[in-house]
């Protein structure tokens, strides 16, 4: 099984690139599940045509007590079974804590063991800034993480500190960084910029997504461009870095 | 709201259970909160305590720990610990402190692994459960350290599972790590809901027996039909020697036990419900539960239920 989590900046494109990554594992042929860990609870909207999934957070908040993963899921374009933590309302509560006590309830569920995915892709909300939002790289999840950056300073900063956090996680069996998703604003020496903090921090740029309309487009009817927009550049980069990913898993 | 106990003290929780499964084996037992919640296991659900002290230490959290995150200080306190202390395990048992902040016991026992040469045990209990879910936790992190695979004759000598001081009072049977390193050899006695789930484990038959009954019956002539509100074993116990009764546990019903009139409560209301339904001419219950029954005119026994009520 390969368990990957998307970290990156706020308003980076981690949700854009983690449906669309889905989305090409799917037309792959394989069994997929997303789980969106952010209090909006917008990561898979564009993998169910643009209609909101009710938020774990919030049928528990409801008085709920899920017994099935079809209670608190639906399944997508291509099969992709969509989960969605959800959070407290902004400035209440505690956002880590929800996604906790999502992370909980799959166990108990007994998530992967029942649906056996072959693809488990988690969505994670900005940087690493508590222990709530490091669960997703925490021994039994995700085992690499992948960063999402553009060559746009902030981005490289959050980037940096993820890498950052995840080293110091080394001794506990957390995730390792699997390398960097390049999605590019086409700022000035993008690529030099980005190509110059991998090195330095010795990771791979595994895939280079063009800036496109075509995303923008699909986005606007509730897809990714992987569904509407299979021949465009974005998406083919997208089934590349898929088949990617497989390769190194099954090379393992 | 759910679980308010409006009459009742609250019950032992599921930290508390942990705890008094593993409080006479020989580890070092840490419980990861500020100290109330030690102070709680040790002063009210722990007679143990008062006779016998066994090593159970708070983690002593503050502020800034929570805050921080700072399970690296917490990890050498604790292999500070284990070196003065001959202990046989490390067991770092949860508290809704940690649960709320996100501890990361599978990242603490790694860590502590590589400074402690014991077997590191971790129970992430969080306070908002009951004790009977903390000594299956127990069990299953004991099981797995300790349980040998030296599977002899099912005839072998008979291990009683559950019966921990919070199910049985003063009559309660400590189980020790040698038996548990020959688990698969004994005979299983199911004492209680806990041991219901440990002998499930072992995946070996078992019998379901409570002692506690069997004493009760050997002194009381029970007749007609009778409530019984104490561990599902228990009231199991006195289905099986003829006793006509309902089973309603503020525990955990299994399914394997479980009958017609058998249920599983949450409320204080629902003892009440059935306690002045007029069904039945006996209840066998701690007399705690007296305050939930007035009116009540039937045959009273009292069973005590130390984790109910913190009587022996």
């Amino acid at each position: 099984m390969l368990k990957i989590a998307i970290y990156g900046k706020g308003g980076i494109g981690k949700s854009t690139m983690t449906s669309n990554l889905s989305a090409a594992f799917a037309s792959l042929g394989k069994k997929v599940i997303q789980i969106g860990c952010d209090p909006k609870a917008d990561s898979t909207i564009n993998l169910l045509g643009g209609v909101p999934l009710k938020p774990v957070i919030e049928i528990l908040r409801e008085g709920g007590e899920p017994t099935s993963i079809e209670e608190i899921s639906k399944k997508g374009f291509g099969d992709i079974l969509c989960i969605e933590t959800g959070g407290p309302t902004p400035g209440l509560g505690c956002a880590g804590r929800g996604i906790i006590a999502t992370f909980n309830l799959l166990d108990e569920l007994g998530l992967f063991e029942s649906y056996k995915p072959d693809v488990v892709l988690y969505d994670v909300l900005g940087d690493v800034v508590c222990g709530g939002f490091a669960a997703p790289i925490r021994e039994g999840y995700a085992e690499q993480v992948l960063i999402v950056t553009s060559g746009e300073k902030m981005a490289l900063y959050a980037a940096n500190n993820i890498c950052m956090a995840v080293k110091n996680f080394e001794d506990r069996g957390y995730a390792h960084v699997g390398g960097i998703i390049l999605n590019k604003r086409n700022v000035v020496g993008e690529e030099e910029k980005v190509e110059a903090f991998a090195e330095d921090k010795g990771i791979d740029i595994i895939a280079r997504i063009p800036r496109s309309d075509d995303i923008t487009r699909c986005e606007d009817v509730g897809k990714t461009c992987v569904e509407g927009a299979p021949e465009s550049d974005a998406a083919v980069e997208f089934v590349k870095l898929a088949k990617k990913l497989l390769d190194e898993e099954g090379s393992k | 709201m759910r679980g308010l106990r409006k009459v009742l003290t609250p019950f032992a929780p599921d930290q508390s259970g942990a705890v008094s499964v593993l409080y006479n084996l020989g580890g070092l037992i840490v419980i990861i909160d500020a100290g109330g919640c030690t102070g709680n296991v040790c002063g009210f659900d722990e007679p143990r305590w008062h006779g016998a002290r066994a090593a159970v230490f708070s983690a002593g959290l503050r502020d800034m720990d929570a805050i921080l995150g700072r399970d690296t200080l917490l990890v050498s306190k604790i292999a500070s610990a284990a070196e003065r202390i001959d202990a046989r395990f490390v067991a770092l048992v949860g508290t809704p402190v940690p649960a709320t902040i996100a501890t990361d016991y599978k990242a603490l026992k790694r860590m502590l692994e590589k400074k402690v040469d014991l077997p590191i045990l971790t129970l992430p209990t969080d306070g908002m459960k009951l004790y009977d879910s903390g000594e299956s936790v127990a069990y299953k992190e004991l099981f797995e350290a300790f349980a040998g695979d030296d599977v002899r004759a099912s005839e072998g000598e008979e291990l009683v599972l559950g019966a921990t001081p919070l199910t049985y009072g003063d009559s309660y049977t400590d189980v020790t790590l040698e038996d548990i390193e020959s688990i698969r050899g004994r005979r299983l006695v199911a004492a209680s809901s806990s041991g219901i789930e440990a002998a499930r484990l072992t995946g070996k038959d078992y019998e379901i027996r409570s002692s506690l009954a069997e004493a009760l019956l050997a002194g009381e002539k029970i007749e007609g039909k009778v409530l019984v509100c104490h561990d599902e074993v228990f009231g199991k116990t006195l289905r099986d020697n003829g006793i006509d009764c309902d089973i309603a546990t503020f525990f955990t019903l299994h399914d394997e036990i479980k009958q017609g009139g058998d249920i599983k409560i949450t409320e204080e209301d629902e003892f009440t419900s059935l306690a002045l339904s007029g069904r039945y001419d006996v209840i066998i219950a701690d007399n705690c539960l007296q305050k939930l029954a007035k009116g009540y005119e039937g045959r009273w026994i009292d069973a005590p239920f130390f984790a109910l009520s913190g009587r022996m």
